[in-house]
């Protein structure tokens, strides 16, 4: 054997039994260990030999050595150059398709297809198998060099050719991710990661993805829609082009500013407040009519007469809203799969969950020493709480009827007590919406009070939403589960709130729309922007919420548990602050789910949730840094994160739901907004479509959205979903598409 | 305001107008080309100021046999010599021994393992931890994002191998805790408790040693295995605020 990494192993153990004195005799050269690489050309040929042997005798290990099941557990990837010969079997197969061919011609064959082995394929296979040797660089650079000889000489000039035309698409592609990769807060991502771990940083790495995705639709909805509407807001509309809705000139009403886009009443009536500060914070008044709400928006084709413009606003709004849910969808989806994937798939069941801590549990990218002294201890402590946790399980296997009575029965009481304090919480955001309501055409003694009756609805849902997760966090103790059931639980309790108040608000609002078809005296005008704004006060609040709770609870609380030694204040316990990842991730997907209701009906949401997001990654970075500790319990990165990605796109279906039930059953406000004329927003769509494409084009989109097609389409995607799933032992997303297509065939 | 802005914009004659707009980018991306010529015009890459020792053939060689990208290798290297300046300036392919490494690299002070990692890197005739400039990114690269899983887990078996003898037995698995969870945290019963569970799990001939099969079966299932060996998702990290970026 020609010279290894490692001197010649020869087992010094001591160990006293007979049989294992014998095994250190056999002698298991390192070089012969998969991965190292040897210079000895007889590899190739020799038996692969037996690594980590722990057999009896030194004849039944050369025995063993060729079974099949040791060769299985010896090919580690990349390992033994004895691949050739598997190598050699694919590409003959590859070449002569599936002809059979007979016996005593396939040395021939062999030969024939050695000469061409060393193709531009073959060369790329073998580079990335010797990127694998686990060696060391002087090895690996000795066999690339081998390699890069023996293909130069077998193959010469064409090979060349070849490998450098594929080399210019694929240098330019590896220039463009060198040169233009951004990666975005890299440095105060390293800085967490370095202190705090994985766990935290999966957070942060998720608000940079909700960045990065709201940027995108922010700037899409930004592009398409408000800026045409200021270039050409105050220019003279023609608006002849009206007709394409058939109806009357009165409703357009055109006069300079912004009385174009808003009917005169309407105008007349919103813009009584005067209060800068309140009209920013509540969306009334000036800004109820600008580029910030839906009412806004014109019906006209914009035709000015100088320079040809043509613009159907009703057509893109609806458009732009169309790619923002598809994009995002598409989005979610995908980085859904791969956590899904990720988590449970290669995650595999806790049967492995000691071998799992133990051995994957040392977080490599740590590098502070107060950091890794806290890693250690909490992977102590987990050891100990599951090592707790058996014993646990094994108690309560043998717990006696009158016991298993008494804690089913407290857990049935429980939850009856949380069901009744949701439904009194969805009561509560009900009656604060019809407040709020009331409030837009009724007006109380002073403007602040009615600041506040405006925001009632806003107020109440996010006090319930910082109320009653520590309530639930209190009540959970009663039920006597293991700890980690018990966050788990708080957990979904908590997200149960959070869905539930949208549902109620949206309940409330739906009421809305309803009074607004009777019309009346006390009814709302502009319903959509009323909901605009409601969505614009609840992201607002949202924000300040999470800002102020983070820099007024976690600040004072570490200046106290820094100075009270005893850890108490009257028998309350005082812990200094540890970021709590499932909460505040649960707050991002809050967030995320009124970016996308609100999107279309107060377009800038999306950018106002993007500033959000960068004030409070900075608000929550330097919190982190200066006041918290890391939490002694230890995060499991990869089934949480898949865990709130399904939560991600839950909450999307929530927002996609009603904005699309909104499209087809809901009249449109006659006084402002692109779709004042017409009964549903859809049949807006439709007028617009059918009135510019041509006949057989029409037919055809008519066709495809009609029942007779969809639900043809819908079963073959099953089919197709199916086999997909089967052979890709992928996650079946058929669910999705059936939803889809569900929503677009009910209209 | 915006109104008074896109007065101008549209009122200006509109041949003027769009010339101006047309030559502004016309100049931006001749700005664009000729830098990026310059770029691959340069056989050796020139950064902050500081002559580099590698050639494109170096650089791309290194890419070759390793799993990082060009950058990383760059900061890597920058990182090797802030070591030890003196030493490192005149020979590159100099080594460092063990405890300065243990001591100045901010990744491996304050790792329970890192006497263990610099030993299974090591590519020295003395085999004592010595690492050069070579084992460093061979380390970098191993610990990196794109590296496969199958790598990370024959390197991870070498390094909890505390004696070398391709086995993972009971002293190995005793040193293994105490480090991990630190010298007084667990007591002889939870130790001899958990070490049994481990074998319960993952030892599938019951003789009380994992090989290497049984080692990957059980870790190839492990979820974060993959995120916790992964030093430079973010890039490997650069220096103090004097250096500017590459």
């Amino acid at each position: 054997m020609s010279s290894s990494v490692h001197p010649r192993r020869s087992g010094k153990r001591q160990k006293s039994t007979e049989s294992h004195q014998e095994m250190i005799d056999i002698e298991t050269p390192r070089s012969s260990v998969p991965g190292s690489v040897t210079h000895d050309d007889d590899i190739l040929l020799s038996k692969p030999t037996s690594r980590h042997t722990n057999l009896h005798t030194g004849h039944q290990s050369s025995i063993m050595a060729r079974m099949p099941s040791q060769q299985a557990i010896q090919s580690a990837p990349g390992a033994n150059l004895t691949r050739k010969d598997c190598h050699r079997r694919w590409v003959r197969s590859s070449r002569s398709g599936f002809q059979s061919i007979p016996n005593d011609e396939r040395e021939d064959q062999i030969e024939d297809v050695e000469d061409e082995d060393y193709s531009h394929e073959h060369h790329e296979h073998r580079a990335k198998l010797i990127k694998q040797y686990a060696s060391n660089m002087k090895r690996k650079r000795e066999e690339y060099q081998k390699l890069q000889k023996a293909t130069a000489l077998k193959y010469g000039n064409q090979g060349h050719r070849d490998r450098k035309q594929k080399g210019i698409w694929q240098s330019v592609k590896q220039g463009f991710h060198e040169n233009f990769s951004f990666s975005l807060w890299r440095s105060h991502l390293k800085e967490v990661e370095g202190q705090f771990g994985n766990g935290v940083l999966s957070y942060f790495i998720f608000l940079r993805w909700l960045f990065y995705l709201n940027l995108m639709l922010g700037l899409m909805w930004f592009g398409f829609l408000c800026v045409p509407e200021i270039l050409l807001a105050h220019r003279n509309v023609v608006s002849f082009d009206y007709a394409t809705f058939n109806i009357s000139q009165s409703i357009a009403n055109t006069t300079t500013g912004a009385s174009i886009y808003c009917s005169p009443d309407y105008i007349a009536n919103t813009t009584s407040t005067t209060h800068l500060f309140i009209v920013i914070i509540s969306g009334k008044g000036q800004m109820e009519c600008s580029q910030l709400f839906y009412g806004n928006y014109t019906a006209d084709v914009v035709h000015t007469p100088n320079i040809p413009i043509y613009y159907s606003m009703p057509f893109v709004y609806f458009v732009v809203t169309l790619v923002h849910f598809i994009l995002s969808l598409v989005l979610v989806a995908r980085s859904a799969s791969n956590a899904y994937q990720k988590s449970y798939i290669e995650g595999g069941s806790s049967v492995h969950q000691f071998c799992n801590k133990l051995f994957g549990g040392w977080d490599y990218c740590i590098c502070e020493q107060k950091a890794a002294e806290l890693k250690m201890k909490s992977i102590a402590h987990d050891m100990k709480v599951d090592l707790a946790e058996e014993i646990r399980a094994i108690e309560s296997k043998l717990r006696n009827k009158k016991e298993k009575c008494t804690i089913y029965l407290k857990r049935i009481l429980v939850n009856l007590i949380i069901l009744g304090i949701l439904s009194a919480a969805g009561a509560a955001i009900y009656y604060a919406a019809k407040e709020t309501i009331d409030s837009q055409t009724t007006s109380a003694s002073s403007a602040f009070l009615q600041l506040l009756r405006n925001y009632t609805a806003s107020l109440t849902i996010s006090g319930l939403n910082i109320i009653l997760p520590p309530i639930f966090s209190i009540l959970i103790l009663y039920e006597n589960y293991s700890p980690n059931f018990e966050v788990q639980l708080t957990l979904l309790r908590t997200v149960f709130l959070k869905l539930a108040s949208i549902i109620f608000l949206l309940a409330s609002l739906f009421t809305v729309t309803r009074n607004a078809a009777s019309g009346g005296s006390d009814t709302i005008l502009c319903w959509e922007t009323y909901v605009g704004q409601e969505l614009f006060k609840l992201v607002v609040v949202n924000f300040f919420v999470v800002v102020f709770a983070t820099i007024l609870v976690e600040f004072p609380q570490r200046f106290i548990a820094d100075r009270i030694r005893s850890q108490t204040i009257c028998c309350i316990p005082i812990y200094p602050p540890e970021f709590q990842i499932p909460k505040n991730v649960l707050d991002l997907v809050y967030a995320q789910v009124l970016c996308w209701l609100g999107a279309f009906y107060c377009p800038m949401v999306p950018l106002m949730i993007v500033v959000s997001l960068v004030v409070i990654f900075y608000v929550k970075k330097i919190s982190l840094v200066y006041n918290n500790h890391p939490s002694q319990r230890p995060y499991r990165t990869s089934k949480s994160n898949s865990f709130f990605m399904l939560l991600l796109i839950i909450s999307y279906f929530l927002a996609a739901i009603p904005v699309g039930y909104g499209w087809a059953n809901l009249t449109p406000s006659k006084q402002c907004g692109p779709y004042r004329s017409q009964s549903t927003v859809i049949d807006a769509i439709t007028i617009i479509v059918k009135k510019n494409l041509p006949t057989i084009a029409w037919d055809i989109l008519s066709f495809i959205f009609s029942a007779g097609f969809i639900i043809p389409l819908i079963l073959i995607m099953r089919i197709i979903t199916a086999f997909v799933a089967f052979t890709l032992q992928l996650p079946p997303i058929d669910i999705i598409i059936t939803i889809l297509a569900v929503t677009i065939a009910n209209y | 305001m915006a109104a008074m802005f896109s007065d101008w914009v549209i009122d200006l004659p509109v041949d003027i107008h769009r010339d101006l707009i047309f030559s502004f980018t016309v100049i931006r991306l001749l700005k664009l080309a000729k830098e990026g010529q310059k770029k691959i015009k340069n056989k050796d890459v020139i950064m902050g100021g500081q002559q580099s020792v590698f050639t494109e053939e170096e650089l791309q060689d290194y890419k070759d046999l390793t799993y990082l990208s060009k950058k990383d290798i760059i900061r890597a290297h920058k990182r090797w010599v802030a070591l030890a300046p003196e030493i490192l300036e005149n020979d590159i392919r100099a080594t460092l021994s063990a405890e300065k490494l243990l001591n100045d690299l901010p990744e491996l002070r304050v790792n329970p393992f890192a006497d263990r990692l610099c030993k299974v890197f090591s590519s020295s005739e003395s085999n004592d931890g010595s690492l050069c400039f070579d084992d460093f990114i061979d380390m970098m690269s191993v610990f990196s994002e794109r590296a496969p899983k199958a790598l990370k887990i024959e390197y991870a078996f070498r390094v909890y191998d505390f004696n070398d003898d391709d086995l993972i037995d009971i002293a190995d698995l005793t040193e293994l805790v105490s480090r991990l969870c630190g010298e007084s945290e667990l007591n002889q019963e939870d130790i001899e408790n958990l070490i049994s569970k481990i074998f319960q799990e993952a030892d599938l001939d019951n003789d009380s040693m994992l090989t290497f099969a049984e080692f990957e079966h059980v870790i190839s299932k492990s979820p974060d295995f993959e995120k916790r060996t992964d030093m430079i998702s973010l890039g490997i990290q650069g220096m103090t605020i004097t250096v500017t970026r590459a």
